[in-house]
């Protein structure tokens, strides 16, 4: 960011900072030195301008970080030195600013400024397009236009039916459906995860059916290039065949990793790859280059998934 | 001129199908509204500007079918208008309020100018209809515009039915030549979501090339010579182009980007919720407080104080990070081009709401950003992915993975606990359309207009708006009831074409409420293009 805490410097004393502080709601400032609260202060808010005042064309500055990656920061022109006089008068200017109240203060919003702000992500960019009014609001609806359309009643599926999808590296989706008429017996059947290893399907994860319609996520080990899953659903036989009674879901498991290969006719060096890799957002772990940067958390390297982030509320889960 | 390397801004804009014509006013149709008046609109203004200062400048956008279907619409558009009336209004109201006040009296002007000027525009320059004016910058060559999805369905996860793939993509091209008068040469996959095989179905369809998040590329297989900073070529030879991690960082990041600036406009703060005042209860909904749109407050910090808004500081600033985002942009090329034989590309897409709905200053800093990097400076140029592939075809054959530019970069924001319910759905409903094409391979009369609306219906579900916003806890309840609304309706549509006799009353009813694609043809839902 450019804002430059060099003006909040060259004015406030320690004291007039820690008003600062309290009125920007931080915490633990008390204990900080002069120094520290105005980095502090910087880091949450920045000054507030004075007045009116063009700042110019902005004169990069560059720095080189200590991983080599180079940045720029904006400084506004240099400005002449102030005379008391014009210092008084901006201190006034800026009471008046500081002091002056919103038109009609809304009671708290807290919630909307601080829990909102610490998860900012695209995700919460992105679902302010569908912001009308504030969380939690319940706003009626005029059901005189419904054409009584009864949408809770959504026809059943009919058809035996099992899918699976992949969710992300180390986790698969399936659902199954076995419609109430159906001669299978909920009790014997059994999902299967596997995948097929030298010619022989290889079990990954084995359940007893727990409904007769549900879903489940399958937990699988992110780091191995599994490659394609199949979900079969199906009984034992006495002699131990496995019989499946619906269509199995196929699905691939996404790749975390950067490839291996590389093309002879375009060939990259490791280190360029890896420097462009990691600029990119990526990390290396081990002998290996991973991506599972988001926007809000750049360049860290996750840890196996957790048992929070894959759990999810009201579902099953094998976990 | 010859420059180092590229900059390629891919705005991606898309809303929803919201229209209500059986309400009088229906809160979601403000989506539409507040992004016309935040972000598409002042996006125009900078354009046409630029081009009418004849700066060199290349724009890429999307704008989806759903959302150029809403544009032509001519109740949204009527209702667009009496939004602007409503709030000039109330500013009316709130000129008279703030009299005097300092702080909040030119915020206040400062609004009442800007809404004035776009009613002026948007009735009397696009006259109702933007999809002119986005039209004409892209006949000037301007700007690039990219199809999406017919009602942005998420590819990754409707791919269990394939016909459900051409449908959206057969409904996307024939709505994009339809009202903007070209097929479309490259597509902006919904949530760039991206799976083996997608590459082939846009070959199909004539779609030269798409956009992946970081990972896409990164991910490849093999690995790319240049990372992101040059397309690859996928297997059935459309190309990928790669999202700069970089770029993107410094604007999407609301915190630590620029957007999160203590001197811009703060997005929750809202004269609808502040001011309880006759002339703005006038714009609550059912006597319930809603975003008007009119803030006049900026970020100040984390505090619940903030102070007022000044128009003036923010667009300084927005100059600044402007400079800032620049200079960035001319040391990445100079990084990238001490180790490439070809000139690079910095492919940096954003959504478009984030600039002016979400990040007020968002096309201001787009217009000074355009501006400085035609006259400040040699080493990059902006460039369309278009034009970049028109002059570089020479790319690298890759195969990019199952990804997405959803947190995470797989399909979770899709495919979690709040709204997995909707697969089963969704895949049996594709499965029995595409059984009704085969059933009914060349229907006519009224068996024909109940097929083509459960076409409608079944891709109005598919929206993948519907899964996130369950996901986001924003509007929930609506976009639950839209969903089951839009199944109900296909399933009762596939009933009366099997029976072969029409609820002719409903059918009209709801052809009149969910009535985009006049052009609908049901067959889209067949393993082939269907144009």
């Amino acid at each position: 960011m450019s804002t430059s805490p060099k003006s909040t410097k060259s004015r406030k004393n320690l004291k007039e900072l820690r008003i600062l502080a309290r009125s920007r709601g931080l915490r633990g400032y008390s204990r900080l030195s002069r120094g520290e609260l105005e980095k502090l202060l910087t880091r949450h808010g920045g000054e507030q301008p004075a007045v009116v005042k063009k700042t110019g064309r902005a004169t990069p500055n560059t720095t080189v970080a200590t991983n080599g990656t180079i940045s720029a920061k904006t400084t506004a022109k240099s400005k002449r030195p102030r005379t008391k006089k014009e210092q008084k008068a901006n201190s006034v200017s800026r009471a008046t600013t500081s002091i002056s109240p919103a038109p009609v203060l809304t009671p708290k919003w807290e919630w909307i400024t601080d829990t909102h702000r610490k998860h900012v992500d695209e995700e919460q960019v992105e679902s302010a397009k569908y912001a009308t009014v504030l969380p939690g609001t319940s706003v009626p609806r005029d059901d005189s236009a419904d054409l009584n359309e009864d949408i809770d009643n959504l026809p059943p599926v009919s058809e035996p039916t099992l899918c699976l999808l992949p969710q992300k590296p180390g986790v698969l989706h399936g659902y199954w459906i076995i419609p109430p008429n159906s001669i299978l017996n909920p009790l014997s059947l059994k999902l299967r995860l596997g995948r097929i290893a030298r010619d022989t399907f290889e079990i990954i994860d084995e359940i007893a059916l727990p409904d007769i319609r549900g879903r489940w996520y399958f937990h699988l080990d992110d780091s191995a290039d599994i490659g394609t899953v199949y979900l079969q659903l199906g009984h034992y036989e006495p002699g131990g065949r496995f019989v499946t009674a619906t269509r199995r879901g196929v699905a691939r498991i996404p790749r975390l990793y950067a490839s291996d290969h590389t093309d002879r006719l375009w060939w990259v060096s490791e280190e360029q790859f890896h420097a462009m890799y990691r600029r990119a957002g990526g990390y290396v772990r081990g002998p290996r280059l991973g991506w599972a940067a988001s926007i809000s958390s750049p360049g860290s390297a996750p840890g196996a998934p957790s048992s929070e982030r894959l759990a999810w509320p009201g579902n099953v889960s094998s976990r | 001129m010859n420059p180092k390397g590229y900059f390629a801004l891919v705005l991606h804009a898309h809303l929803p199908f919201v229209r209500h014509p059986e309400h009088d006013r229906f809160l979601e149709e403000d989506w539409f509204f507040e992004a016309m008046t935040e972000t598409y609109l002042p996006l125009l203004d900078v354009f046409e500007g630029l081009a009418r200062d004849s700066v060199h400048f290349r724009v890429t956008m999307s704008l989806t079918p759903t959302l150029l279907s809403m544009m032509t619409d001519s109740l949204l558009q009527n209702r667009y208008v009496r939004y602007l009336d409503e709030r000039l209004e109330a500013l009316e109201g709130e000129r008279r309020r703030t009299e005097g006040n300092g702080n909040f009296h030119p915020v206040v002007m400062y609004y009442r100018d800007l809404l004035a000027r776009l009613r002026r525009r948007f009735v009397e320059q696009d006259r109702l209809d933007v999809t002119r004016s986005f039209r004409a910058l892209m006949e000037a060559g301007h700007l690039d515009i990219l199809t999406c999805g017919a009602t942005h369905g998420y590819f990754p996860l409707l791919a269990v039915n394939e016909e459900s793939l051409y449908a959206q993509l057969s409904m996307a091209v024939r709505t994009h030549q339809r009202i903007l008068g070209r097929r479309p040469r490259g597509i902006w996959l919904p949530e760039c979501g991206y799976k083996p095989g997608v590459d082939r179905l846009l070959r199909e369809f004539g779609i030269e090339y798409f956009i992946l998040d970081s990972h896409g590329l990164l991910n490849a297989d093999p690995r790319p010579k240049y990372g992101v900073h040059r397309p690859i070529r996928t297997p059935e030879g459309p190309a990928a182009f790669g999202r700069d991690y970089e770029s993107s960082k410094q604007v999407w990041a609301a915190e630590e980007g620029y957007p999160g600036d203590p001197v811009y406009r703060e997005f929750y703060r809202d004269a609808g919720f502040d001011v309880q005042e006759p002339h703005i209860q006038k714009l609550h909904h059912a006597g319930i407080p809603t975003f008007t749109g009119l803030k006049y407050h900026r970020i100040t910090g984390k505090t619940d104080w903030k102070e007022p808004y000044h128009p003036g500081w923010a667009s300084d600033r927005a100059a600044e990070h402007a400079g800032h985002f620049m200079f960035n942009r001319q040391h990445q090329i100079t990084w990238l081009t001490s180790f490439f034989d070809r000139p690079p590309v910095i492919l940096a897409p954003y959504d478009a709401e984030l600039f002016g709905h979400w990040w007020f200053e968002g096309p201001q800093w787009i217009n000074f950003l355009l501006r400085k990097m035609a006259y400040d400076q040699e080493e990059i140029k902006t460039i369309t992915p278009s034009e970049y592939l028109d002059r570089y075809s020479d790319l690298q054959p890759a195969s990019p993975p199952e990804c997405s530019w959803g947190a995470g970069g797989f399909h979770e924001v899709w495919l979690n606990g709040t709204n997995d319910w909707i697969y089963p759905y969704l895949h049996s409903a594709s499965e029995k359309m595409s059984a009704l094409v085969q059933r009914f391979p060349d229907s006519q009369d009224r068996q024909r207009w109940a097929l083509d609306q459960a076409a409608r219906e079944l891709l109005l579900a598919q929206s993948s708006d519907w899964p996130f916003i369950m996901k986001t806890g924003t509007s929930v309840e609506y976009a639950v009831r839209r969903f089951k609304t839009h199944l109900h309706r296909f399933h009762r549509c596939a009933a009366m074409a099997e029976a072969g006799n029409n609820d002719q009353p409903y059918l009209t009813e709801i052809a009149t409420r969910d009535s985009l694609f006049p052009d609908m043809d049901y067959r889209i839902f067949q393993k082939k293009p269907w144009t």
